[in-house]
Parts: C-alpha cells; structure tokens; sequence
C-alpha cells in the first residue's frame, strides 16, 4: 500500500517529500554502515526516485561495496545527517534513512543484511528476516 | 586498560584514540541522534576529554538539548561519518560513536536514554536500564 512520507536532516537545510510504496525496509549492519551512522547498523527504505522530490543540497561521498558496486551516501554538508544513498547497481532507487524520516514509524523493516558483521551490543528483531551477507535477489525485486 | 580505544571515519580523514576506559556507553534515541546517525538510535561511549586524541577536523553542528545546554555533534566533512561529540553540560568529556570503532565489539552499552522517542522496531538489549529522558545528575 502507498504511504505518503517526509522527512530531513537535523538542520532543515535538506527536505524531501512523496507518496511510494517501499520496495525494501530493512537494516544493514555492514561495517561501512556502521560508520557511517555512527550505530551498530543503517536503516533505510527504498523508494524509486520519481516518487520523491528533494530540496536542498547533499554532500555524497563514494565507496565501492563487497560487491563492487559504488554506494554513494548523501549527508548534509552543514549538519552532518546521514540522509539517504545510492547504489550504482539499482539506479533510479534512492535508500532514505529511518532517522531522518518525520515519522520513522511509518518505515517497517523486513530485513536484515550483513548480520554476519553485526555486534553482540546490537540488537534487532528477531523475527526479521536475515542474511549474513547480501541476499542472493533483492526481495520484491523478483 | 591495555590498549587505547581507536577509531575513525569511512574515508580515514578523522581519527580518535583515547587512553581511558568509557565512564558510560549510551544507545541514544532522541530525534536529533536519530537524523544525525540515519537510524533508530546513536551509539556513543563517553571518554573523558583530556584521555583523547582526534586527528583531522570534524564539522560541529550545535543544537540545544533538553537541559538547555549545547550539545555539538561532530562529523567529517568528506564522507559523512559521525565521529565525536562535545556536550556544553559536561566539559570535561567527549562523546566517540561506537560505529566508528576499529574493533567495535570491545564495548557493551550500559544504558538507554531517551526512550520517549523510541521507533516500535528500533530494539534495545531488554536488560539495559532505560529512561525517558537523561538519568538524574550524580554529582
């Protein structure tokens, strides 16, 4: 079902709105994402980039993943708010933060990625699915 | 303590050494922490401030908490990564966030602040002590 969001960074310099329906929820505790939220793991929702319109600038900083593929994080440059990413091997999806959603209850994770890099300090839902690494087809991806 | 806490951004531009261990390690869940780290809560270890080592320049970004006092939250300008804090109400330490940890599972949280703010999946330790806001002060 289509759920309208919106959310920004911790300043207000960046915003976005839209209507969607998520294609992927879930939590990433890959090391990089781990550094780059400052946490034990991300958590992003995954939204074709039609459905968004964004105001504002972001910085994005570019690092090739296990796989290869380039994730490019969008932070703000005044702020330092980790706001959404790209990655070079599903162009046209953008994968917005939990944190910076207005209302972060409306993002429901389905899934865990990574968890064989996940810490015993973090914590999810046990009852989520998971995959130690990537899986092997994003699901809702066919 | 036998070797020093290290730490450092994705890009390698900040790095942190401290030579004390955490007087607390705190999973926090206010708003702010939730859009500065892009999920449901910030992992940070409170060092003292005279036991650390930062190299490179974090941006600071300051807001006002709760108690009126600032709270700066430090990240690094190329790649993003939160790093450090510096809280107005407590000079004498500094925040490191736990993400940027070089051996990450050296530590465990003691404690949940913030609570109040809690995303529904966000899912804290259920032995952890946890409170709504800040504890009490202990001075």
């Amino acid at each position: 079902m289509p759920i309208n969001f919106s959310g920004g960074c911790l300043c207000g310099a960046v915003r976005y709105e839209g209507t969607t329906e998520p294609v992927v929820q879930g939590h990433c505790q890959c090391r990089d994402c781990q550094r780059a939220s400052g946490a034990g793991h991300n958590t992003i929702m995954a939204v074709p980039e039609a459905d968004i319109t964004i105001t504002g600038d972001l910085k994005f900083f570019d690092k090739p993943a296990d796989s290869g593929n380039i994730v490019s994080r969008g932070f703000c440059p005044t702020c330092g708010s980790s706001v959404l990413s790209k990655n070079a091997a599903m162009a046209g999806m953008l994968f917005l933060t939990a944190g910076c959603l207005d209302d972060p209850g409306v993002l429901e994770p389905v899934m865990a990625v990574y968890t064989s890099r996940g810490n015993d300090w973090d914590r999810l839902d046990p009852s989520l699915m998971s995959f130690p690494e990537m899986p092997p087809r994003v699901p809702g991806q066919g | 303590m036998t070797t020093p806490i290290t730490g450092g951004c994705a890009c390698g531009a900040i790095r942190y050494e401290c030579t004390a261990e955490p007087v607390v390690s705190v999973h926090c869940q206010c708003r702010d922490c939730q859009r500065f780290s892009g999920t449901g809560h910030l992992f940070i270890m409170i060092v003292p401030k005279a036991a650390v080592t930062l190299t490179g320049e974090p941006t600071f970004y300051e807001t006002v908490g709760d108690s009126g006092h600032a709270v700066d939250r430090g990240f690094c300008p190329r790649c993003g990564s939160p790093v450090v804090g510096r809280y107005a109400g407590f000079p004498d330490a500094v925040g490191l966030a736990a993400g940027c940890l070089d051996d990450p599972a050296r530590f465990q949280p003691s404690v949940v602040i913030y609570s109040r703010s809690a995303i529904p999946w966000d899912v804290m330790d259920p032995a952890l002590p946890t409170v709504a806001k800040m504890p009490p002060a202990r001075r």
